[in-house]
């Protein structure tokens, strides 16, 4: 901006710096109540060997140093476990979703139907969902490996086995893949009438319109499901603690599992702020690097 | 030749969706089925698809062994609460974040995003601790009253995302015409990302309607129990009366079916944004 | 018009905010009520925590309202809190002051203990006119020699349960159920194969037999420590070594026990894998429906079998020699901070007499057994709650459960180990290797060992455990 136009801009700008503050007042003050504060709390924290019920003294940077160091073998473990699930799941899940979200863009009949038997699977609560898909995948007595012996193919131990139960999950994951399909869903019909008559005018076929057109077109939606999957694919919990326990032999030990039994179940409420920390530290460097490199492939139509 | 090509298409598309659908089913008909036998039954090898005998009569028993209905009213308060909250602030937020130019925009928004990464495990016990210190417990106010702060990262993000993708040449003219902010995002964004904060709001109903953790801190008496944790009652580690689980499972979907049904509707009316684009 | 709609949005956000808050204060008021009101005809509200299944819910609901209306001044609120969050939950409700009085526990309440949270149960004695010898003496949670967290409360035993129609069908003799009768490993897996069925109807013994297709399994068992330690306190082993300085389960007394069971379902296919307990059918489901023929783990499965309708048993554990077992249990633990000592004893004498009530009764008949020593050596009382006229007591209960407990107990393994909750979360994820067949009982235990011995801290008792 020249120095000439800002001068022209100062009335305009000031009237904006206090709508654009007072618009966002809620979420600046949800931001400090509820995540500063306790962010802050939890950074003291860290650095205290605080339990639950007796409170704690200053240990310095002693819990930091346990973990990095590996005197707790399972943060690495942990680490790696999750790290596999998110390389494994979110790709999995972005395509997956896109997909659907494609064909039932498409010309198909019973449309609404469909969208629906997609996303219900999503809106079934976690307890029941974890029991149906634990019975299913029972190697011994579930329907999944009843039907895979039925056509004579090769059973798998599923959730019960150490190299399987990842991969297990990540397929329980493509389930819920409604709210991301839901998304996609939304952006798709976003993408303007024109341009696609245009490509058909032009003589292209679907695959044109999606290279063309519509990937283009969709790419703050991708964007946004990515940063999102990766996100919440770090910060899975819930499917191991209710499903695994973090079984077998800690093979679905996730990070946020591994830090929920330090705080809950061992009592180290300073030990899990750390870990914590060292999480949150990780997302953020990750986001920060999406975000830098999406200029590069996200369009957006108002700048 | 090219009607066969887009035969071959229009078979795949259709056997995708079909086994896709499938899969999204088997497991929701396992529940149903699972709600509508006895346990024994649940378990037999090989698996059965369908119960020997209807036993409607589990779903009568969800009632008798727990106060559902209760569950199911304040399950209803709390999503109210946080669907209305929700909805109003992460779109007023959202608007401020992405039309509005201001000083210290971004590094606002980076703030709120980062929020989003920060495991719960970490923000749950001072939270609760805050809470405690200005003598609210057993509410259902820390439940409801962090809504109403922007509702949570992620709504503002998924609005942001929207209101970014309008072009910004339709509410400059409004601007120079003489219209507020408060008029363009009312009269102008509003109206024309629905579909977008219908989204948002199924999203906020799920959120609330299936929390778990949520209330298992913050609630204390039985008689403010929410259907999430009710249905955990119902297998403890001693005994798992897994019918009547699954039956009171199907009945929590209800209501979200039917929301999801409304909804829908907001999802089609999407196309008319790309009309605004034009 | 523009105006209006910005009008509406102010409008309806206040309005929501008014009623939210009108919520929360009249929730506020009315519990401010009751403490008013409670000042008044000087009654007292204890905060009481526990879980449990909808039964033992429905009966400790049920008896503490008998409680009330026996000691009108009294009030308690109850909060049941589903098991696997109960530590959580509690946890958050210490650091926020609002501690119960008196709560169910388990093996974490030493740690609570040790940091002076809850009241050292032997200064209680003579206040509640206890004495110490009225308890069996392996029933004790203490956290030093002079310190107690109580007996056990909600006393069970590992046992091993049978389908009747099951022996029958294959023509096998029933388990027996008195000690010196019991089966060696041997014969058990012996009868165990003869009970493990395929599709085709063949059994596990038959050359022929479909080791894929398996439609009803010898035995069931479950996979945490108190199935296997009885096996292993028999073989002359234990949980921790002789020095108590780590581990003992890699040591060749206990591995062989644990590498046994392991057998059961990788080399002689008579056991389903064992996955997590969300997958498997509780030991009732299994018994009734025919999944299996015999179930070891833990006696609170008794009031499921009751209800399940099938024909089923007990029998003693197949240890033939130097039969040793535990009695085990939740106990419950009165808080230091309670302003109420007084009636939260009374509650708590309420809720551990086997005949304080008709519901209280029903469950030291069905789903605990009582830890005061009466119980077991009168012999009225003892038919008071084991009669095998009763329905969830099977003809045998006396001697397969009364009887060989009583007389072969030792102290629970997690009563005695110190910091047991964390080191057998690791023990047990180790172990899911050893039950899936890729690793040995030996090497598992071994490898372990380098992070469950800094755990280690030894006993309670000062004995190896």
């Amino acid at each position: 901006m020249s120095a000439k136009t800002r001068v022209i801009m100062t009335a305009r700008e000031k009237r904006e710096n206090k709508w654009g503050v007072l618009f966002s007042l809620p979420c600046i003050l949800g931001f400090l109540i509820f995540a500063l504060i306790p962010m802050g709390v939890s950074l003291v924290l860290s650095f205290m060997n605080y339990s639950f019920t007796t409170g704690g003294s200053f240990i310095g940077i002693a819990n930091y140093r346990q973990l990095f160091s590996g005197a707790d073998p399972y943060f690495y473990k942990s680490m790696a476990v999750t790290i596999i699930y998110v390389v494994l799941s979110v790709p999995s899940a972005m395509i997956f979703a896109f997909l659907i979200a494609l064909l039932l863009n498409s010309d198909v009949r019973g449309k609404g139907i469909f969208r629906t038997i997609f996303y219900l699977p999503t809106v079934v609560p976690i307890v029941a969902m974890a029991a149906i898909w634990m019975w299913i995948f029972n190697p011994d007595m579930g329907l999944a490996n009843h039907l895979l012996k039925g056509m004579h193919l090769p059973v798998s131990k599923w959730l019960s086995g150490e190299s399987s139960v990842i991969p297990t999950l990540v397929f329980i994951n493509l389930w819920t893949t409604g709210s991301t399909m839901v998304i996609f869903l939304a952006g798709i019909q976003d993408v303007p009438r024109q341009l696609l008559e245009a490509v058909q005018i032009d003589g292209g076929g679907f695959f044109a319109k999606l290279r063309y057109v519509i990937v283009p077109m969709m790419t703050p939606t991708i964007f946004y499901n990515v940063v999102m999957g990766i996100i919440n694919g770090f910060q899975i919990f819930t499917q191991s603690y209710v499903m695994t326990q973090g079984g077998p032999n800690n093979a679905s030990l996730f990070y946020v599992y591994y830090l929920y039994r330090e705080a809950f179940e061992f009592s180290r409420m300073g030990k899990a702020c750390a870990v914590a920390w060292v999480l949150f530290v990780i997302i953020m460097i990750l986001t920060a690097v999406i975000f830098k490199y999406s200029n590069r492939w996200v369009y957006y139509g108002g700048e | 030749m090219k009607k066969g090509k887009r035969m071959v298409f229009r078979i795949l598309t259709y056997g995708i969706l079909t086994l896709g659908a499938a899969f999204c089913l088997v497991p929701l008909f396992w529940m149903v089925r699972s709600s509508l036998m006895n346990t024994v039954e649940i378990f037999m090898m090989p698996p059965r698809w369908f119960p020997s005998e209807i036993m409607w009569e589990n779903y009568g028993e969800v009632f008798d062994t727990l106060p559902f209905q209760t569950y199911f009213l304040n399950s209803f308060i709390i999503t109210a609460g946080c669907v209305g909250g929700t909805m109003l602030t992460s779109s007023i937020c959202a608007y401020g974040l992405a039309r509005i130019k201001w000083r210290g925009r971004n590094v606002v928004f980076a703030c709120i995003i980062s929020s989003m990464m920060l495991p719960f495990a970490v923000t749950l016990l001072p939270t609760f601790l805050m809470w405690r210190t200005i003598g609210i417990t057993d509410s259902f106010l820390p439940l409801i009253v962090p809504a109403w702060f922007g509702g949570g990262a992620f709504y503002i993000f998924l609005l942001r995302q929207f209101y970014m993708s309008i072009p910004r040449d339709f509410d400059e003219a409004a601007y120079l015409d003489g219209a507020t902010h408060i008029q363009i995002f009312s009269r102008i964004i509003l109206p024309t990302t629905k579909p977008a904060l219908a989204v948002v709001g199924m999203f906020a109903f799920l959120n609330s309607w299936n929390d778990f953790l949520g209330p298992l801190v913050y609630l204390n008496s039985e008689k403010k129990y929410t259907v999430a944790l009710g249905l955990q009652l119902f297998t403890g580690s001693y005994r798992g009366e897994w019918n009547l689980m699954m039956a009171a499972a199907c009945l929590v979907l209800i209501p979200v079916i039917i929301v999801f049904g409304f909804g829908q509707k907001y999802l089609i009316e999407g196309i008319t944004m790309s009309g605004v684009k034009g | 018009m523009k105006r209006k709609t910005a009008a509406k949005l102010i409008a309806a956000s206040m309005i929501t905010a008014m009623v939210l808050g009108g919520c929360g204060n009249s929730g506020g008021t009315a519990s401010d009520g009751d403490g008013a009101k409670s000042g008044e005809d000087e009654s007292v509200t204890l905060k009481f925590t526990y879980w449990g299944s909808g039964d033992e819910k429905k009966a400790i609901e049920e008896s503490v309202d008998k409680f009330m209306e026996k000691y009108s001044n009294i009030k308690v609120d109850l909060m049941h809190i589903p098991n696997e969050d109960f530590l959580t939950k509690l946890n958050a409700m210490i650091a926020a002051g609002e501690t119960p009085d008196i709560s169910y526990s388990a093996s974490w309440k030493c740690q609570m203990g040790e940091d002076g949270l809850i009241y050292n149960f032997y200064d209680l004695l003579d206040d509640m006119d206890l004495k110490k010898e009225d308890y069996l003496s392996t029933c004790w949670w203490n956290w030093s020699p002079e310190e107690s967290a109580g007996p056990v409360q909600a006393n069970v035993t590992t046992n091993l349960m049978y389908n009747v129609d099951c022996f029958e069908d294959a023509k096998v003799e029933l388990p027996p159920a008195k000690v010196e009768d019991a089966w060696s490993w041997e014969e058990f897996i012996d009868v165990a194969q003869q009970l493990t069925l395929d599709t085709e109807g063949r059994n596990a013994k038959d050359p022929n037999f479909d080791s894929d297709n398996i439609q009803q399994y010898g035995v069931m068992f479950g996979t945490d420590w108190n199935v296997y330690m009885p096996f292993v306190y028999s073989a002359g082993g234990g949980y921790l070594n002789e020095n108590m300085d780590g581990i003992g389960l890699e040591e060749p007394a206990a591995a062989e026990v644990i590498q046994n069971f392991a057998d059961l379902i990788n080399k002689y296919h008579v056991s389903p894998t064992a996955v997590q307990k969300n997958a498997m059918p509780s030991a009732a489901t299994a018994l009734a429906s025919k999944q299996t023929a015999m179930y070891i783990d833990g006696s609170w499965n008794h009031l499921d079998l009751m209800n399940s309708g099938c024909d089923w048993g007990v029998g003693v554990l197949p240890i033939d020699e130097n039969y040793t077992t535990f009695f085990d249990g939740g106990s419950l633990i009165i808080f230091k901070s309670t302003e109420h000592l007084e009636e939260t004893e009374k509650l708590y004498l309420w809720l551990t007499n086997p005949e304080s009530s008709e519901r209280i009764t029903e469950l030291y008949r069905t789903l605990w057994l009582p830890v005061q020593t009466e119980y077991y050596t009168d012999e009225e009382k003892l038919d008071f709650w084991a009669s095998e006229e009763l329905p969830a007591r099977p003809k045998g209960f006396k001697d397969a459960i009364v009887k060989a407990t009583y007389d072969h107990a030792v102290t629970a393994t997690e009563i005695d180990v110190k910091n047991f909750n964390e080191i057998n979360t690791l023990v047990q994820s180790a172990l899911e290797q050893v039950w899936s067949g890729s690793k040995t009982a030996e090497q598992a235990m071994t490898e372990v060992k380098s992070q469950t011995d800094p755990l280690v801290g030894g006993t309670y008792s000062g004995e190896r455990s």
